[in-house]
């Protein structure tokens, strides 16, 4: 036979600092919602996007972009790097930029590509070789991270 | 006129009484749960091990068998760290804590309410039912041709068919014995196991139906996501806070704190677990605005535990002492101070800027590891320390086993647990600062081995209990609990 053996409760109410403690979460919840209404969540499928700015940034200070293209990329010795994204501003890319309207700035900066044969440089280093010798993966990082830029 | 039984003919025998194929006996099935739950945790805390060297040497241990099959094509089994990580996520779930909890609401239910339980065949028929499935379904993790995909929702539509069965069955029975006890308020552990077992036959079969209306990958995986929260918010919390709520006022002997703030902390974990579990639809077809409601609902998640683990340390007044023996309350207090720790490390992996970071890392399954591990687990460990000497009639006291179930249990919680909640910060930043794969890997494996040192411990504590058990049941001397008037049943503990 199971016999009934009832659980009492010392106290018939609910405590007042409980109360208080769930309104201050209650706030605290109800602020971070408020804060956060608008954005975007990453895709649930495939990679999530990483954001490589620090390795491009490190990349750009050894290959010494900064010297020619300025601190803040605005330009210096050479043009700016803002705006990559809407293509080449300088005249020389412009024929370069109609035909591989996706990789020219790759091209353009590893510089070893039979397209770039009699495209003047004017004293941009091809950078796929020595002594910089950016590999693949490192200038598609920088490009992304010119492209990133306004 | 006396008979001499030597005399009497075949046919004079009395026919003997047949009895029924599936045991109705009080407590068969809670007893029946509890064994099939300490051998599912030794299965998963093996099938961990297993998993953490994978990680680290993955290339030398992974594994592809062929299985010829007398039709079609032969079936591929693989054992990789994808394949071994969903056993050891399925056999802690399902296995340990489906077990455990189900054990613990039938051994809960009736002392609670005053009946027996109804339908005890029926209830045993559910033990039968769901060990058949979760058997079937880990076994089918390794074979990635028939395996479904997403966290807990990994088994495929017939297993998740003899498993929603199981459930049915223990659902029906829970409510039956609730309905026909009559009592208009029962105590708050009924309230958390009735909601822990709905929400768990509700997530299941949203996670096992959804895929057969071939939405497509990404609707798919947003429903897997759901469900394992729903799982882990409603079912894993649930069946915990269920055992605690009983546990503590029948180890002590004290009455609990505040029912009316047990039933509000009820309310609340119903409410914002409800919030809470829109939180892991993070998806870029998913409105911001919803999934940063849903990050509110886990920050919100707070109140109720830190309501409950008050209201349960407040029960412990002047009992305090029984905390430094190893027992129920030592594993109480272990179960609320990792259920502390679990809402707070939720609560800050909801923020987006810490989701950022760590979102594709180790550190979900680190705070999913403190709340399966550490929260629920001890819960459990709680409930069968009182109940296993009460369930299997012995006069049992635990032994230096329970100290070793204990501490082995709680230092390798706590140790995998930081070691993978580290690694997910390392490995996050490393990702934020471009490093190359080897680097990443490289660096990881010594959380990694941390990582499996904890988990070993984990199978050690696990391995004590299984002994302890099976020393209880095998050494110590009968003894007689079920007791038929109220004052010895109070003697006893029931």
């Amino acid at each position: 036979m199971t016999v009934r053996t009832p659980i009492e409760s010392r106290t018939r109410s609910v405590p007042v600092w409980a109360m208080a403690f769930t309104v201050v979460v209650l706030v605290i919840g109800g602020v971070y919602a408020g804060g956060n209404l608008s954005g975007e969540n990453p895709p649930i499928i495939g990679e999530p996007s990483v954001d490589t700015s620090g390795q491009a940034i490190a990349i750009m200070t050894q290959a010494q972009c900064y010297v020619c293209h300025g601190p803040d990329l605005m330009g210096n010795i050479g043009p700016s790097l803002r705006g990559v994204i809407n293509g080449p501003v300088s005249e020389n890319l412009q024929a370069l930029g109609a035909s591989n309207p996706d990789d020219w700035a790759h091209l353009w900066i590893a510089g070893t590509d039979p397209a770039l044969a009699g495209l003047d440089r004017g004293g941009m280093p091809v950078f796929a070789d020595p002594p910089s010798s950016l590999t693949d993966d490192q200038i598609t990082i920088v490009v992304d991270y010119l492209k990133s830029l306004q | 006129m006396a008979v001499n039984p030597k005399k009497l003919r075949p046919y004079d025998e009395p026919p003997r009484p047949r009895g029924s194929m599936i045991p109705g006996a009080p407590d068969t099935a809670a007893r029946g749960f509890t064994v099939m739950a300490m051998l599912w945790l030794a299965a998963a805390t093996g099938i961990g091990l297993l998993w953490v060297g994978m990680q680290l040497f993955g290339d030398q241990l992974a594994m592809t068998f062929e299985i010829p099959m007398p039709v079609g094509d032969p079936l591929n089994m693989e054992l990789s760290a994808a394949t071994v990580g969903a056993g050891f996520t399925n056999a802690l779930v399902y296995g340990w804590i489906g077990n455990a909890g189900l054990a613990a609401i039938f051994f809960i239910t009736p002392r609670i309410l005053g009946v027996r339980l109804a339908d005890e065949p029926m209830a045993f028929l559910s033990l039968f039912v769901w060990n058949v499935g979760v058997a079937a379904g880990i076994g089918i993790v390794y074979l990635p041709s028939i395996a479904a995909t997403g966290m807990l929702s990994e088994f495929p539509l017939p297993v998740d068919g003899v498993l929603l069965l199981g459930l049915l069955l223990a659902t029906y029975v829970f409510f039956r014995t609730v309905l026909e006890a009559r009592d208009r308020m029962p105590y708050v552990s009924v309230w958390f196991f009735g909601l822990a077992l709905l929400g768990l036959l509700g997530a299941y079969t949203l996670g096992s139906g959804f895929p057969v209306l071939n939405l497509g990958e990404a609707p798919d995986a947003l429903v897997a996501a759901f469900v394992a929260r729903a799982i882990e918010v409603y079912w894993v919390m649930g069946v915990a806070l269920g055992a605690l709520f009983y546990v503590i006022p029948r180890a002590t002997g004290n009455a609990l704190y505040s029912s009316p703030l047990a039933l509000v902390a009820w309310l609340l974990w119903a409410g914002f677990g409800a919030i809470s579990v829109v939180g892991a639809l993070v998806d870029s077809s998913v409105p911001y605005a919803i999934t940063s409601i849903g990050n509110a609902g886990t920050i919100l998640l707070v109140a109720p535990i830190v309501l409950a683990v008050a209201n349960l340390a407040m029960s412990l007044q002047g009992r305090w002492t029984l905390a430094l023996a190893p027992g129920a309350v030592g594993f109480a207090l272990v179960s609320m101070a990792f259920a502390l720790a679990t809402v707070v490390l939720e609560a800050i992996g909801a923020l987006r800027s810490v989701q950022g970071l760590v979102s594709g890392t180790e550190w979900p399954m680190a705070v999913w590891l403190f709340s399966v591990g550490g929260f629920s687990t001890f819960a459990l460990y709680a409930l069968l320390d009182h109940a296993g000497p009460r369930l299997f009639r012995r006069d049992w006291r635990g032994s230096v086993l329970t100290d070793a179930q204990l501490w082995a249990t709680f230092s390798g919680v706590t140790i995998a647990g930081l070691a993978l909640m580290a690694g997910g910060l390392a490995h996050g930043s490393l990702i934020r600062d471009g490093a190359p794969a080897a680097q990443i890997s490289s660096t990881m494996a010594w959380f990694w081995v941390a990582a499996g040192g904890g988990l070993g411990l984990v199978a050690l504590g696990g391995l004590s209990a299984l002994v302890g058990l099976f020393l209880m049941y095998t050494t110590a001397h009968r003894a007689e609990y079920s007791v038929g008037s109220g004052a010895t049943a109070t003697a006893a503990g029931h």
